[in-house]
C-alpha cells in the first residue's frame, strides 16, 4: 500500500510542475526536457521503494519467524508465516531488484538538484546528505549479504534500517524543498 | 438384523494378549471363512497392532448372533481360554456396534486420537473380506458408510490436524527454517533405532545428498547403504557438520559431543545459511547453548513431545463436533438401512392394499350400473381410497419410526402375518 500512496503523491507532484521549469535550455536535460528526467527518476525512486517495502515486509516477517524459532514455539500456531530461507531469499531479490534502480534514481536525482543550484546549501545539504547515506548502507548491505556472507537476523535488521532511512530521505526531500517539491 | 462387534483394543487387553488374537492374513482368511460356514452371517476382521475386532451381520432377524459363541470361537481359534480372554473383550450390538465402527474408522478410538492409519486399516480389513466373498449388503453398507465418516471427520473437524509422531514434528520444524531441499545435506550422526523413522521422514524431503557419521565405519556403512547416503569417517566430524543443513543426531554417547566452543568453531568456518540440528539422542549430543533460533535451530527429543502433547491436547476440542457426526452418519445409516429393508414389505402392502380396493370397486360398480353418475364414482373412489390410506397409516409409520433398538424384526414380521404378505 505504501508504494502506491508514494508513487501516487510523487506522480502528482510530477505532473504538477509549472512549464518555466523547462527555461533552462542550456542543460544537459534539455534534449529530452527536464520533465523526463524528472519522471524518469520519479519512476525509479518508485520501484526501488516498492522492493524496499517488499524486503522491510519479509525481513520483519523473518524476525517474528526466527522469534519463533528461538523460543521453540510449537509450529503452525498463529499466523502462519514462510520458512526462514524463503523470507530470506524475498529479501535479497527485493534489495538485489531495488539497489540498481536506487542508484540510477538517486543519480538523476542528485543531477536535476545540482541544475538547480540555486536551491541547494551545497554538498552539506541534508537532501544530498540523507541521500548519499541510503544508498550508503545499501551498499554495504549488499557488501555483507555477499561480500561476507552475512545471513539471518542481521540483515533483516540492516533492511529495517535501509527502509527506515528510505522514509526518511522522502521526508527530507518533501520538508526541505520549497512547494514540497523534489 | 443383527449387527455384532466383538473385540479387544489397547483400551481393554494388554499388547500380549493383542497379540495372541491378531490375524495374519492366512489366519485371516481362513477364520473368515469359519465364521461364515459356522455362524452363516456376513463378517469383517479388523485386525491391527491396537485393536482385534469382527464385525459380523445377519439378515435373519429370528436367529440373533451371540457374542458368547464368538468369544468361543476366538479363543479356539487361537487356542487361549475361554476365561483368559472373556474379561478383555467388549461386544456391541446393532446401533451400538455401527457406532463402534464409525469412532474407529474416525480414529476417535485410537491411541493417538485424529491419527490417520486407522481409517486405511479398516478399509483394508474391509477389502479383504469383500475379496474372500464374506461381505454381504449390510456390512457393505455398513463399512462404506464408516469410510464416508472418517472422510468427513478428518475435513469437517480439525482432529487431523498438527503432529503426533516425532519424526513428522521433526520434519515440520525443518520446514519452518527451509523452503526446498533439493540444494541441502543431511548428516545422521550415529546409527540408532530412534533415527531410522525420522531420517525416513527426512529422505521424503528429498536432499541433495546424505552423510552418514559413525564411530562404527561399518555400521555407518550400513546405515549410508538403506538410505542411499554417503559413509564418512569419524575423523572428518567438524567437516562434514560445517557442511550440513540439517544434521539428525541419534547417538548413544554417555555425554554431549558437540560443546559450544567446538560448534562456534565450526560456524566460524560456515559460509552456508542456517542449519537444522535435530538431536534426538538421550543424553544429547548437542550442547542447548548453541540454539539461536537464526542461523543455529536446534531441537531436541523434549522440543519435538511437546508438539505431540499440544497436537493432542488441541484434538481433544475437536472430539466433540466428530462425535456429531458419528451420530448424524449413525442415524442417516439407520435411516437408510431400514428404508432399504422395509420398502419392499411397505411396497408389498400397498399393492395388495390396491388390487382389494379395485377388485371392490368394480364389483360396486357393476352392481350399481347406471344408477350412479361419474361424479358419483368420483367420490366414491376417493373415499375407499382414503379409507386405504388411514388404514396403511398406522402401520407404515410405525415401520418407519423404528429405531435399530425397538426389535424392528418381530414388528416387520407381524406384519407379514397380519396382512398375509408372500415372501
Amino acid at each position: 500500500m505504501l508504494p502506491v500512496v508514494l508513487g501516487l503523491t510523487i506522480l502528482a507532484h510530477a505532473f504538477d510542475q509549472p512549464s518555466s521549469s523547462s527555461a533552462d535550455s542550456q542543460s544537459i536535460f534539455a534534449l529530452h526536457g527536464e520533465g523526463f528526467w524528472r519522471m524518469l527518476h520519479v519512476i525509479l525512486f518508485v520501484l526501488a521503494s516498492v522492493g524496499v517495502c517488499i524486503a522491510f515486509i519479509a525481513s520483519l516477517m523473518y524476525l517474528v519467524q526466527a522469534r519463533r524459532l528461538r523460543s521453540k514455539a510449537i509450529p503452525g500456531q498463529g499466523l502462519r508465516l514462510f520458512s526462514l530461507e524463503r523470507l530470506e531469499a524475498m529479501n535479497r531479490r527485493a534489495i538485489n531488484a531495488a539497489f540498481p534502480l536506487l542508484s540510477a534514481g538517486l543519480l538523476i536525482g542528485i543531477a536535476l538538484m545540482l541544475e538547480d543550484r540555486d536551491r541547494l546549501e551545497g554538498w552539506t545539504d541534508p537532501r544530498i546528505l540523507s541521500t548519499l547515506v541510503l544508498w550508503l548502507v545499501f551498499a554495504v548491505m549488499l557488501y555483507l549479504r555477499y561480500g561476507v556472507h552475512l545471513h539471518g537476523r542481521r540483515v533483516a535488521l540492516l533492511t529495517i534500517v535501509a527502509f527506515a532511512l528510505l522514509l526518511l530521505t522522502l521526508v527530507t526531500q518533501h520538508s526541505l524543498t520549497p512547494g514540497g517539491r523534489p | 438384523m443383527r449387527l455384532l462387534a466383538v473385540g479387544c483394543s489397547h483400551r481393554t487387553a494388554p499388547v500380549a494378549l493383542r497379540e495372541r488374537l491378531a490375524f495374519d492374513q492366512d489366519h485371516l482368511v481362513r477364520a473368515l471363512d469359519h465364521l461364515v460356514t459356522r455362524y452363516g452371517c456376513e463378517a469383517v476382521i479388523l485386525s491391527t497392532c491396537n485393536r482385534v475386532e469382527l464385525y459380523l451381520a445377519r439378515l435373519d432377524e429370528l436367529a440373533a448372533l451371540d457374542g458368547t459363541l464368538i468369544v468361543e470361537f476366538l479363543a479356539e481359534f487361537h487356542q487361549l481360554a475361554d476365561l483368559k480372554l472373556s474379561p478383555h473383550l467388549y461386544e456391541h450390538c446393532n446401533a451400538d456396534a455401527a457406532r463402534h465402527l464409525f469412532r474407529v474408522a474416525a480414529s476417535l478410538d485410537s491411541m493417538l486420537i485424529g491419527e490417520g492409519q486407522i481409517a486405511g486399516q479398516v478399509k483394508h480389513g474391509y477389502e479383504q473380506a469383500h475379496a474372500r466373498g464374506t461381505v454381504g449388503p449390510l456390512l457393505h453398507g455398513l463399512f462404506q458408510r464408516a469410510h464416508l465418516v472418517a472422510k468427513r471427520v478428518r475435513s469437517e473437524t480439525g482432529i487431523a490436524r498438527g503432529h503426533v509422531s516425532i519424526s513428522s514434528a521433526a520434519v515440520e520444524y525443518v520446514r519452518q527454517v527451509f523452503n526446498h531441499f533439493d540444494d541441502k545435506t543431511i548428516l545422521v550422526i550415529g546409527a540408532g533405532k530412534m533415527g531410522e523413522l525420522t531420517l525416513k521422514h527426512l529422505r521424503q524431503l528429498q536432499p541433495r545428498c546424505i552423510f552418514v557419521i559413525n564411530r562404527n565405519m561399518e555400521k555407518a556403512e550400513l546405515l549410508a547403504a538403506g538410505c542411499g547416503g554417503t559413509a564418512v569417517p569419524w575423523e572428518q566430524f567438524d567437516a562434514v557438520l560445517g557442511k550440513a543443513d540439517i544434521v539428525l543426531s541419534t547417538t548413544g554417547a554417555p555425554h554431549p559431543i558437540v560443546s559450544l566452543e567446538r560448534y562456534e568453531k565450526i560456524r566460524q568456518n560456515r559460509s552456508r545459511g542456517p542449519v537444522v540440528i535435530l538431536d534426538i539422542a538421550v543424553p544429547r549430543d548437542f550442547d542447548p547453548r548453541i540454539h539461536d533460533g537464526d542461523s543455529t535451530c536446534l531441537f531436541n527429543i523434549d522440543d519435538l513431545k511437546r508438539i505431540r502433547e499440544q497436537t493432542l491436547s488441541d484434538r481433544l476440542h475437536h472430539v466433540a463436533p466428530a462425535e456429531a457426526i458419528v451420530e448424524e452418519e449413525l442415524a442417516r445409516f439407520w435411516k437408510d438401512w431400514s428404508r432399504r429393508r422395509h420398502g419392499p414389505v411397505i411396497a408389498r402392502l400397498t399393492q395388495d392394499f390396491e388390487a382389494k380396493r379395485r377388485v371392490i370397486m368394480r364389483q360396486l360398480f357393476s352392481r350399481l350400473n347406471g344408477r350412479l353418475t361419474e361424479e358419483d364414482q368420483e367420490h366414491i373412489e376417493g373415499a375407499f381410497r382414503l379409507l386405504q390410506n388411514q388404514i396403511l397409516h398406522g402401520p407404515i409409520s410405525a415401520l418407519s419410526a423404528e429405531t435399530p433398538e425397538s426389535g424392528s424384526h418381530t414388528l416387520l414380521d407381524a406384519l407379514r402375518k397380519l396382512f398375509r404378505l408372500q415372501d
